[in-house]
């Protein structure tokens, strides 16, 4: 299931990827070939490019790709790094679940509210993709850290 | 307390191992929870958002999906046999080469570790083929991708302006001549290297096949002149210039060389949205966290306490080029330019440096702490990339730094090396 839908997560970022160069390449071609302006694209490309950032910091969290220091945590015993690992995985979770619970009370303040140049983008769409990011982090973390916990401790045991 | 939370806290949760992006947007949130103000969960994916809602950022997937989609077409090896060609017959022609190649391969990629992931291969196989013992292929190979972010176009650089609000298209000009300087000293130093130990140079090929790797090349030499003339005569701003760069590399790879079918496309596509996002959410919470540390006061402090030591604008340049080696050593480049670009930002303008002078400096020494170690990124690939140990790839490495030192030295020195040709191209800039 887990690898399922960090895969199908990727799809679709890439998919998210594709949608931003389209619309950055149609305000050149809009501008430069038909001559007309083209804003709706400046702003749908934002938008592309924060769901691009969620969808894909949600994948990072499932095979713990994301930018770490762990030089430290690599240097210490088998418990110390066990401590660490179950540190990295507890930790963030109060912050996931109170910017979750931000991000969702941000996507009932803006369901009903379209973007200017896009009014069948809605405001609370970006939310409701921040929302469910947050949430998948939560579930990816305390999966992590309970499959930890289940693993026996072996010394000498490589840190990944 | 607030600055208290805030940087102890950042500080406990990078040293534990927890990722950057939930490290700042945990310090922060502690801050602003413990420092008395008011506090709604919403201001959290508010401030994050807002952080990424700029459009210069969308510049980063489309620069990092143009160099992977280069690096698949094998545009990597036509570039290295080009080099090849051009300066294979100097002292140490092979080595010659991989500088070369870097340089011609920066105009087409933004990031440094694409670089030497990418082409890196190529070069190392190609040295190793050569004979070439590993700790000097590795050393050039290393030193010579980070040329990449400096000469146009540049991920760093689009960061900066992120975060600057300078124009991202004189730091791209501002890159040219810098980019330019790294190169020529690094092939000096390969030729010294060269002369000391007898390393051979590559017999010319003669002219038709320098003509055939010419035109095998043209199509991706062409890349950067597309980009900063569309820049430069206005046709397309820096953002649009990169989804140019993509639909360009698309053009070679797809239907000029049919080396991309579309299960290579799509794996590219996969690659660059999952690169895009791990640097997305970092700039997504230190947009949370710079405004936190905004409303801490600490950036002002800070000015105040650099201010207190010298108001010279030379001193000032030589402490902050002290202060970024030694963090671009420790911290990712993207963060430490989101983190440290609001502090010290303002002192240089207050002392009349000129900004985009300020940020070719910023973005040349944190590209130098990619090869210092402890956790020089590119030392890491390199590693990976050859059989040699982490200490043989540093200690192989350092004497490169040499060059490279010198050209910071240089344009620390003169700034006119990086402010005359954005000057010359766009106007004067009013600051």
């Amino acid at each position: 299931m887990e690898p399922r839908l960090k895969s199908l997560l990727e799809r679709l970022n890439a998919l998210v990827l594709l949608a931003l160069f389209c619309t950055t390449i149609a305000a050149v071609v809009f501008r430069t070939v038909l001559g007309l302006p083209a804003s709706w694209s400046e702003e749908l490309g934002q938008y592309a490019f924060i769901f691009l950032v969620f969808i894909g910091a949600a994948a990072a969290v499932a095979d713990d790709s994301h930018i770490a220091i762990t030089s430290l945590a690599d240097r210490l015993g088998p418990r110390g790094r066990r401590a660490c690992k179950l540190l990295q995985c507890v930790l963030p979770l109060p912050f996931l679940i109170v910017f979750a619970w931000g991000a969702w009370l941000n996507v009932q303040a803006n369901w009903g509210t379209e973007l200017p140049t896009v009014p069948w983008m809605n405001v609370g769409y970006m939310y409701l993709c921040v929302t469910l990011s947050a949430v998948a982090m939560c579930g990816w973390l305390v999966q992590r850290g309970v499959r930890l916990l289940r693993t026996p401790l072996r010394p000498g045991a490589p840190s990944r | 307390m607030m600055v208290a939370v805030l940087t102890v806290g950042l500080f406990v949760f990078l040293l534990i191992g927890v990722p950057v992006a939930l490290a700042l947007g945990m310090s922060a949130a502690a801050a602003l929870f413990w420092s008395g103000m008011p506090f709604h969960p919403t201001i959290l994916s508010m401030r994050a958002q807002f952080g990424l809602q700029n459009f210069v950022l969308l510049g980063i997937p489309l620069f990092i999906l143009a160099a992977k989609l280069m690096n698949t077409a094998g545009i990597t090896q036509k570039i290295f046999r080009f080099a090849d060609t051009l300066v294979g017959s100097l002292p140490g022609g092979l080595a010659q080469a991989n500088v070369v190649a870097s340089l011609i391969f920066s105009g087409m990629s933004g990031a440094a570790v694409v670089d030497a992931s990418g082409l890196g291969q190529v070069e190392l196989k190609a040295m190793k083929k050569a004979g070439y013992p590993d700790r000097f292929s590795v050393a050039v190979t290393a030193s010579s991708s980070i040329v990449g972010p400096i000469f146009p176009p540049s991920v760093p650089m689009i960061v900066f302006s992120f975060v600057s609000g300078v124009s991202v298209g004189r730091l791209f000009l501002g890159g040219v001549v810098p980019g330019l300087l790294m190169t020529v000293a690094l092939m000096a130093m390969v030729a010294w290297y060269a002369r000391r130990r007898n390393y051979p140079r590559q017999p010319f090929p003669g002219w038709a096949i320098a003509a055939k790797h010419f035109v095998d090349a043209f199509l991706p030499l062409m890349t950067p002149v597309v980009l900063l003339g569309g820049i430069w005569s206005g046709i397309f701003t820096p953002t649009e210039a990169a989804a140019v760069a993509v639909a360009y590399a698309l053009v070679i790879g797809v239907i000029a060389l049919r080396e991309v079918g579309p299960r290579e496309l799509m794996q590219v596509f996969v690659e660059a949205a999952r690169e895009t996002a791990v640097i997305g959410f970092v700039i997504a919470t230190a947009s949370l966290f710079g405004w936190v540390l905004m409303r801490s006061g600490l950036t002002l402090q800070i000015g105040e306490w650099l201010m207190a030591i010298t108001t010279d604008p030379l001193g000032m340049l030589f402490i902050i080029n002290l202060m970024l080696l030694a963090v671009g050593c420790f911290l990712d480049t993207t963060v430490a330019l989101l983190i440290l670009t609001p502090i010290l930002l303002p002192v240089a303008v207050k002392l009349g440096i000129d900004p985009v002078h300020f940020g070719v400096l910023m973005v040349l020494n944190l590209m130098i702490g990619l090869i210092t170690p402890p956790f020089g990124m590119i030392l890491f690939v390199m590693q990976h990339l050859s059989e040699l140990s982490y200490e043989e790839v540093v200690q192989a490495t350092a004497p490169f730094l040499v060059p490279l030192f010198a050209v910071l030295l240089a344009i620390t020195l003169f700034p006119w090396l990086v402010t005359a040709l954005p000057d010359a191209l766009m106007g004067a800039a009013k600051h």
